[in-house]
C-alpha cells in the first residue's frame, strides 16, 4: 500500500506474500527543525501496517489531549499553555512524544538525523490517516479540524515563548517554505509607522520595541481587517505576531477543511480495496466521541407531571418505551431499567419515579403487587436498595449493545432493533419528510446509529443535516440538547469552514490547482498522488 | 436647470434612442474587457435586463461588443445591471455543474434615505441640492480610505439615478476577492451597525479608547472639507433641539454643563465652542495663538467631536451590496426609469460640483443631440454622446477605465514574473515514478 497509490499498491498486495503490507512513503528531507507544518505535502514512503496504525494511534492520543486540555483549562489560557507543555512535550519518547515534539534547540540536536527525519514522517503520516479516518462526516470533519487546528496553534505559540534565536528564522523558513507572502517589519519601518500602527493593531500593552510586526496582504488577513483589528495601509494589512499565528491557523484551518472534502471524495477508493483499512479508520473515528456520565440528582428537578410534556423531547429510544408505558402500563425489565435510569438522570427524584411508576402500573395490577414487585427495583436504580451504588444512565452504546429486545420488549434503539417498517412509519409520523426519512434509514442499513439518531434530532428541529456540531452518544445528551434548543440557548452550529470557502488568492493558487486525481483511472494513477 | 418634470410614458421610444445613439458601447465593452480578448471577461459577464414590469432576464452575455449592442438596442431594458464574471458564459448557465462567480469588481452602495434623522432637509425619497452635500463627503472620505488603507487605484463613483452613489472598484485584487473579503472590506469600511455606531468612542468607564487610525482619518478628513461646514449648520446638527441627544453622550457633570452654557450661544459659536474644547489640534493653536488656557476634556469623552462629526456624516453603506460576488448592480449609463436620470460615472475631485437636480436625463440628452449633432461631420452613432451633456461623464468613466486596465496590465506583468520561476512542487509524487 502507498500513499498516493494506495490503490495500486492494495491490487499488489498478492505479489508480495509472506512479507508485511507496507505503505510506501518517501521523506521528502527536510532541513528545517521548526515543527509547524501546513500539510501540504504528501507522505511518500514505505511504512508497514504495525507502523500505520501506530502512528495513527499516536496522534489520536495527542488531540483527543488536545481536546481534554480545552475542555478543562480552555478558561484559563496560562493554565491551558502549561498542562499543554507538560502532556505534550513530553520527552520521554511515551505516546506523546513523535507528534508533539517542540523545537527546543537543544532537545533538536541531540537528536540523530534519523531520528529527525522519523519524527517529520510520523507527523506528516499521523495528519494524513487521520484526514482519511475523519473525512466522513461534518461531525468528523469538525472534530478532527478543531482540535488539529488546535495543535497547530500550540505548536506556533510554544516556539513562540522559545528565547532562542532561531525561532523568528524558524518561522520565517515555515513561511517560505509554504509560500505564504509575509514579511517582518524592519526595526525602521517599525518606529516610522509608530504609534499609528499599534493603534490600528489595537495593541493596547503600549509599544514595545522588542515586540515582531509583520505585514501580509490584506487579503490574508481578512478576519482582522473585518474587525477592524490591524492597521491597513496600501494594500497591507500590519500585524503583531500573535495576529499572525490567528491568521495562520485560519489558514491551516481553511485548508484541512478543503483536503478533507476531497479526501472523502477518494475515499471509496481506498475502501473497495483493503478490507483492513476501512475497519481501522473506522475505529479511529468512533473513538472521538466518549460521552459523560449522567447521573441525575444535578440541579434540576422535574416531577412526573412533567414527564409527558418533556417527553417530546426524548430520543425515539425513550419515546418508544414512554409510549408503551402509557399504552400496556406495564414494561419488562429491560425497559423499566433503561427508561428509569434516563429518568433518574433527567432529574426525576425517586419518591416521584414511585409514583409515576405506580399510577401506571395499578391500572393493570394492584398496588400491593406493585410495592412487592417493582418498587424494590426503582429504588434499587436510585441507589436505596442492594448495592446502594448510583447508577448512571445507558449510554448509547450499552443499549444498542445490550441485550436485544424480543417479543413483547421495548427497550433497546430503535435504529438498532426496530424494524425498518415499523421505524419509517414512526419517523413519517414524526413529520419528517420522505428524503429526510430516507437518509435516517440509510444509516441504520450501515449500522451508524449515532448518526441515524443525530439526523433525526436534527430534521425534527427543522436544523440542517450537522447542525447539531457533534453526535448524539447518549439519550441524555439528547435530551440536554432539545431542551437547549428549545430554550433558544443552543443554536445552529455553522460548520462554515466546510462549505469549500476559499481562502485568500495568492495562498490558495496552490492548494485549489491540483484536483482530485481521476478515480477511475487505474494504471496511470501510479504516477498520481492523492491531493489532499 | 431641470426644464419639466420628467413624464415617463415615452420611456420606451426614449430609451431605446438613446442605446441606438448615445449609449457609450466602446467604452463601456473596453472596460469589461479589462485588456483581454472579450472571450476572457466580457463573454463571461453577467448582464441582467429588466423589462417594463419588473421582469428580470438574468444570466444574459454577449460575444462581443456588436452582439451586446444588437441584443440592448433590440430589447431596450428598462434597467441595465451588471453581474458577476462566471467560470463559462451566464447564459449556459444551466448546462454546467461547476458555473459559479468567479470575479466580479467589487462595489460599495450609498444612498440618503439611510442616513435617517441627521438629514433634515429632506425626507424618504426627496432630494435636494443640500442633500448632494452628503454624498460628496461620504465620496471624499471613502474614496481617499480606498486608497490609503487598500492601496486601490480603479476607482469609479457612479450616480444611482435618483439619491445615491455606487462605487465600483476594478483593481485586479478588488474583483477577485472572495465574499468573506468582501464582508471584511465593507464591514472595515462601515462604521455603522444600523442606526448605531459600531466604534467605541469610550465613555462609561472606559478610559481613553484608541481609536483605529482609519476612523481618526475619516474624521479629520471632514473636519476639513467645506461640505462638512456647510451640513453641520444646513442640517441643524446644533440647533436647541439636539442638546438633549448630544448631551447623551457625554457623562462628565462638568463638560455636560459647559455644553449646555455654549448652547446660549448662536449656532456657530456652538461650534466653534466644541472645536476649541474637543479637537485636539484647535484647542493647542488657539491656546497657543491666544494665550488661553483651554484644558483637554476629560479622558471619558475625549472622543466627543470624533463621535459627532462621524455619527452625522460618516457614510451609511449598505454592506450586504458589497459582500455578495455575484450581486447584481445598476450598470453604469443605465436610465432610471422614473427619474430618467442617467446612471453617470463623476469625478470624485469635483462630486460637490454635481447637481443632483439637474442629472444628465435620456430626454433631454435627445433633445440635445438632435439639436447640436445634426451638422456634425462625424455624427457618428457611437460617439453620439459627444453631442450631448454625456460627454463629460463619458470622460470620467475613460478615466477610471484607463486605470484600470493600467492595473491589470501590471498585474498580468508580475504574474509573468512568477510564472518564470519553477512552478512551486506541492507533490512530489507527480514526477516521480513507481518501482
Ligand atoms: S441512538 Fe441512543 S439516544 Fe438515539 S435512539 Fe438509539 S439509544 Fe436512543
Ligand atoms: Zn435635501
Amino acid at each position: 500500500m502507498e500513499f498516493g497509490n494506495v490503490k495500486r499498491r492494495v491490487v499488489r498486495k498478492k505479489d508480495v506474500i509472506g512479507e508485511q503490507p507496507t505503505v510506501k512513503y518517501e521523506i521528502i528531507e527536510s532541513p528545517h527543525p521548526y515543527n509547524l507544518e501546513l500539510y501540504k505535502k504528501h507522505p511518500n514512503d514505505v511504512i508497514n501496517l504495525e507502523d500505520f496504525e501506530k502512528i495513527a494511534w499516536h496522534r489520536f492520543n495527542v488531540l483527543k489531549a488536545v481536546e481534554d486540555m480545552k475542555e478543562r483549562h480552555g478558561a484559563d489560557p496560562k493554565e491551558y499553555m502549561n498542562q499543554m507543555n507538560t502532556t505534550l512535550s513530553s520527552t520521554s519518547k511515551g505516546a506523546y512524544f513523535p507528534v508533539a515534539f517542540p523545537v527546543e534547540s537543544n532537545q533538536w540536536k541531540i537528536l540523530s538525523s534519523e531520528e529527525k527525519r522519523k519524527w517529520k514522517r510520523d507527523d506528516l503520516v499521523g495528519n494524513y490517516i487521520l484526514r482519511l479516518a475523519f473525512c466522513r462526516t461534518p461531525e468528523d470533519q469538525k472534530w478532527l479540524i478543531t482540535n488539529e487546528v488546535d495543535l497547530f496553534r500550540f505548536r506556533f505559540q510554544h516556539n513562540m515563548t522559545l528565547s532562542d534565536n532561531s525561532k523568528r528564522d524558524d518561522l520565517t523558513q515555515f513561511l517560505r517554505d509554504n509560500s505564504i507572502d509575509v514579511e517582518q517589519l524592519s526595526e525602521d519601518e517599525k518606529l516610522r509607522l509608530g504609534e499609528e500602527m499599534m493603534a490600528g493593531c489595537a495593541y493596547a500593552n503600549g509599544i514595545k520595541t522588542t515586540s515582531d510586526f509583520w505585514k501580509i496582504n490584506f487579503t490574508a488577513a481578512s478576519d482582522l481587517v473585518r474587525r477592524r483589528k490591524c492597521f491597513l495601509k496600501g494594500g497591507m494589512a500590519y500585524l503583531p505576531t500573535e495576529d499572525l499565528q490567528y491568521i495562520l491557523s485560519t489558514h491551516y484551518r481553511v485548508q484541512l477543511a478543503m483536503t478533507l472534502n476531497r479526501a472523502y471524495k477518494y475515499l471509496p477508493n481506498i475502501q473497495n480495496e483493503s478490507n483492513r483499512l476501512k475497519p481501522f479508520l473506522e475505529k479511529l473515528a468512533n473513538r472521538a466521541y466518549i460521552g459523560k456520565e449522567f447521573l441525575g440528582g444535578d440541579s434540576t428537578q422535574i416531577t412526573r407531571h412533567m414527564i409527558e410534556p418533556l417527553s417530546k423531547d426524548f430520543p425515539l429510544c425513550m419515546r418508544n418505551i414512554h409510549q408503551s408505558l402509557r399504552a400496556e402500563h406495564h414494561l419488562k425489565h429491560g425497559a423499566r431499567q433503561q427508561y428509569g435510569l434516563f429518568l433518574k438522570a433527567i432529574g426525576l427524584p425517586l419518591e416521584e419515579a414511585l409514583a409515576f411508576m405506580r399510577e401506571e402500573f395499578t391500572k393493570k395490577i394492584d398496588s400491593d403487587k406493585f410495592e412487592k414487585q417493582y418498587a424494590y427495583n426503582v429504588r434499587h436504580m436510585y441507589g436505596k436498595e442492594g448495592r446502594r451504588k448510583d447508577y448512571a444512565a445507558m449510554p448509547c452504546q450499552l443499549i444498542i449493545l445490550g441485550a436485544p429486545p424480543t417479543a413483547g420488549d421495548c427497550h433497546g434503539c430503535p435504529y438498532k432493533h426496530q424494524d425498518t417498517k415499523v421505524l419509517e412509519r414512526s419517523l413519517l409520523k414524526d413529520g419528517l419528510n420522505k428524503v429526510q426519512v430516507e437518509k435516517i434509514l440509510n444509516f441504520t442499513k450501515v449500522s451508524r446509529f449515532d448518526k441515524a439518531c443525530t439526523r433525526q434530532f436534527e430534521f425534527a428541529r427543522g436544523m440542517m443535516e450537522g447542525g447539531l456540531g457533534q453526535l448524539v452518544t447518549h439519550p441524555n445528551q439528547y435530551y440536554e440538547f432539545a431542551i437547549q434548543v428549545r430554550d433558544g440557548k443552543r443554536h445552529e452550529e455553522h460548520i462554515e469552514v466546510l462549505k469549500s470557502q476559499t481562502p485568500a488568492s495568492h495562498w490558495n493558487s496552490q492548494v485549489t490547482t491540483n484536483d482530485i486525481p481521476p478515480a477511475t483511472n487505474h494504471i496511470q494513477s501510479s504516477a498520481q498522488s492523492m491531493d489532499m | 436647470m431641470s426644464a419639466s418634470a420628467f413624464e415617463p410614458s415615452n420611456l420606451e421610444a426614449w430609451l431605446r434612442e438613446y442605446y441606438r445613439t448615445i449609449f457609450p458601447f466602446k467604452s463601456y465593452t473596453k472596460w469589461l474587457c479589462y485588456g483581454e480578448k472579450p472571450s476572457e471577461k466580457f463573454a463571461l459577464r453577467e448582464f441582467a435586463f429588466i423589462l417594463e414590469g419588473d421582469t428580470h432576464l438574468r444570466y444574459r452575455s454577449f460575444q462581443n461588443e456588436a452582439d451586446f449592442e444588437k441584443d440592448l438596442i433590440k430589447m431596450a431594458p428598462h434597467k441595465l445591471d451588471l453581474g458577476a464574471i462566471y467560470s463559462h458564459p451566464p447564459k449556459e448557465n444551466k448546462k454546467h455543474s461547476d458555473f459559479k462567480p468567479v470575479e466580479r469588481e467589487f462595489v460599495l452602495d450609498i444612498d440618503l434615505t439611510d442616513y435617517g434623522n441627521v438629514r433634515t432637509c429632506c425626507t424618504k425619497a426627496t432630494v435636494c441640492a443640500k442633500c448632494w452635500k452628503f454624498i460628496a463627503l461620504a465620496v471624499n472620505i471613502l474614496d481617499k480610505i480606498l486608497e490609503e488603507d487598500f492601496g486601490f487605484v480603479a476607482r469609479m463613483w457612479v450616480f444611482s439615478g435618483r439619491r445615491g452613489v455606487h462605487c465600483w472598484i476594478g483593481d485586479v485584487q478588488a474583483r477577485q476577492l472572495n465574499n468573506s473579503q468582501r464582508q471584511a472590506v465593507a464591514e472595515y469600511l462601515s462604521l455603522f451597525s444600523g442606526d448605531k455606531m459600531n466604534v467605541n468612542f469610550g465613555g462609561k468607564k472606559v478610559r481613553s479608547q484608541i481609536l483605529h487610525p482609519m476612523v481618526n482619518f475619516a474624521y479629520k478628513c471632514a473636519l476639513q472639507s467645506e461640505l462638512f461646514q456647510s451640513l453641520l449648520f444646513e442640517q441643524q446638527w446644533l440647533s436647541d433641539s439636539r442638546l438633549d441627544f448630544l448631551l447623551q453622550q457625554i457623562e462628565d457633570e462638568e463638560v455636560v454643563g459647559q455644553i449646555t452654557k455654549s448652547f446660549k450661544l448662536k449656532d456657530s459659536e456652538r461650534w466653534d465652542y466644541l472645536l476649541k474644547k474637543f479637537d485636539e489640534e484647535t484647542r493647542v493653536a488657539h491656546n497657543a495663538k491666544t494665550g488661553a488656557s483651554i484644558d483637554p476634556p476629560p479622558a471619558t469623552c475625549e472622543n466627543f467631536l470624533k463621535w459627532f462629526v462621524l455619527y452625522h456624516c460618516y457614510p451609511r453603506l449598505d454592506v450586504n451590496v458589497s459582500t455578495g460576488m455575484n450581486h447584481l448592480l445598476k450598470s453604469p449609463f443605465c436610465v432610471h426609469p422614473a427619474t430618467g436620470n442617467i446612471a453617470v460615472p463623476l469625478n470624485p475631485k469635483k462630486i460637490h460640483e454635481f447637481d443632483v437636480t439637474q442629472a444628465p436625463r435620456v430626454d433631454q440628452l435627445l433633445k440635445q443631440l438632435r439639436e447640436n449633432g445634426q451638422n456634425s461631420a462625424e455624427n457618428r452613432r457611437i460617439l453620439g454622446y459627444n453631442h450631448t451633456s454625456l460627454k463629460d461623464y463619458v470622460h470620467n468613466f475613460n478615466m477610471f477605465i484607463m486605470k484600470a486596465l493600467a492595473n491589470a496590465e501590471e498585474e498580468r506583468a508580475k504574474q509573468k514574473d512568477l510564472d518564470i520561476k519553477p512552478p512551486e512542487i506541492d507533490s512530489p509524487l507527480r514526477s516521480r515514478t513507481v518501482n
